[in-house]
């Protein structure tokens, strides 16, 4: 992974990382409490599971470090589930 | 070195073969897991009534809590790889234990949560919101099994015989792995108690 960075500096990133992954975990719990509509608190719980999902790939799974072709693994899997997804939402409506 | 083609990155992309092993085998296991949570959607806009009622009965806070363990046990096996990569076994222990402890941790509240649901004579045919509860966390327990018996290997080798820097390309395999199980936690935890 990055070897131009020093052992703290990766160290310090983790913690970082895990940090704003707790901050968002309570964040996710807490507007369960708070009723935006149905479908609302659906999409705030998925972009916040979104996000969580970006820094735990991004950081603790190297994606920002290593070759960026390696993200096609991630982005083509990732298109069916979006679309599976999607489309059976949009069918149940 | 009869591990030369596992741990040699490739020159024009960095990339050695079993991290883009493991990188396919996640491709795949994405696709595993969006069956689960298609059959989710369809089933629950077929029976919101059964989803909204068995979704309430789920103990959010020990779920919040069991998050919050598998989320720790993401970072220390990242601090872990790291410690090993930088050529520094004490901590690439202390980090690899810490990250088995919170393994067991997980499925430690786990069990507590199906045996609470069993005492409740809640089982996985009670209805279709929890066949659907038990199948995708059973699933997912099962991901966190497969990842706590290879680290429990790699910390035994490093106490006995001693885990060589040169091969900590096998730990960030590893870890790739194990976070990528955190990643399915992290969906199905608003999925499964939140939403409703």
């Amino acid at each position: 992974m990055a070897s131009g960075m020093s052992f703290e500096q990766i160290q310090k990133s983790y913690f970082t990382v895990f940090i704003a992954l707790m901050v968002l975990t309570a964040l996710t719990v807490a507007v369960t409490t708070i009723h935006f509509g149905d479908v609302a608190n659906i999409v705030v719980g998925v972009l916040i599971a979104i996000a969580k999902a970006g820094l735990v790939a991004y950081i603790f799974m190297h994606l920002k470090y290593d070759h960026s072709r390696l993200r096609y693994f991630v982005t083509v899997p990732l298109f069916f589930f979006v679309l599976l997804v999607a489309t059976l939402t949009l069918l149940g409506l | 070195m009869s591990t030369a083609a596992t741990h040699t990155a490739r020159f024009n992309t960095g990339i050695y073969h079993g991290k883009l092993g493991m990188w396919v085998f996640l491709a795949s296991e994405i696709m595993f897991f969006s069956g689960f949570f298609g059959a989710f959607i369809v089933l629950r806009n077929l029976n919101l009534e059964v989803f909204t009622a068995g979704a309430h009965q789920l103990d959010k806070v020990v779920a919040t809590i069991n998050t919050a363990v598998l989320i720790t046990s993401s970072l220390t096996m990242a601090l872990s790889h790291l410690a090993l990569e930088r050529g520094h076994e004490g901590k690439f222990r202390l980090f690899l234990g810490l990250t088995i402890i919170g393994a067991i941790g997980f499925l430690g509240i786990k069990s507590y949560e199906y045996m609470t649901k069993f005492s409740h004579d809640i089982y996985p045919w009670t209805d279709t919101f929890f066949a659907t509860y038990f199948t995708m966390t059973g699933f997912h327990a099962l991901h966190v099994i497969g990842g706590l018996i290879p680290m429990v290997w790699m910390l035994g080798k490093s106490l006995t015989r001693g885990y060589p820097r040169e091969m900590h390309h096998r730990v960030e395999t590893l870890g790739l792995y194990w976070h990528f199980v955190d990643l399915v936690w992290i969906f199905l935890f608003p999925t499964l108690y939140l939403i409703f």
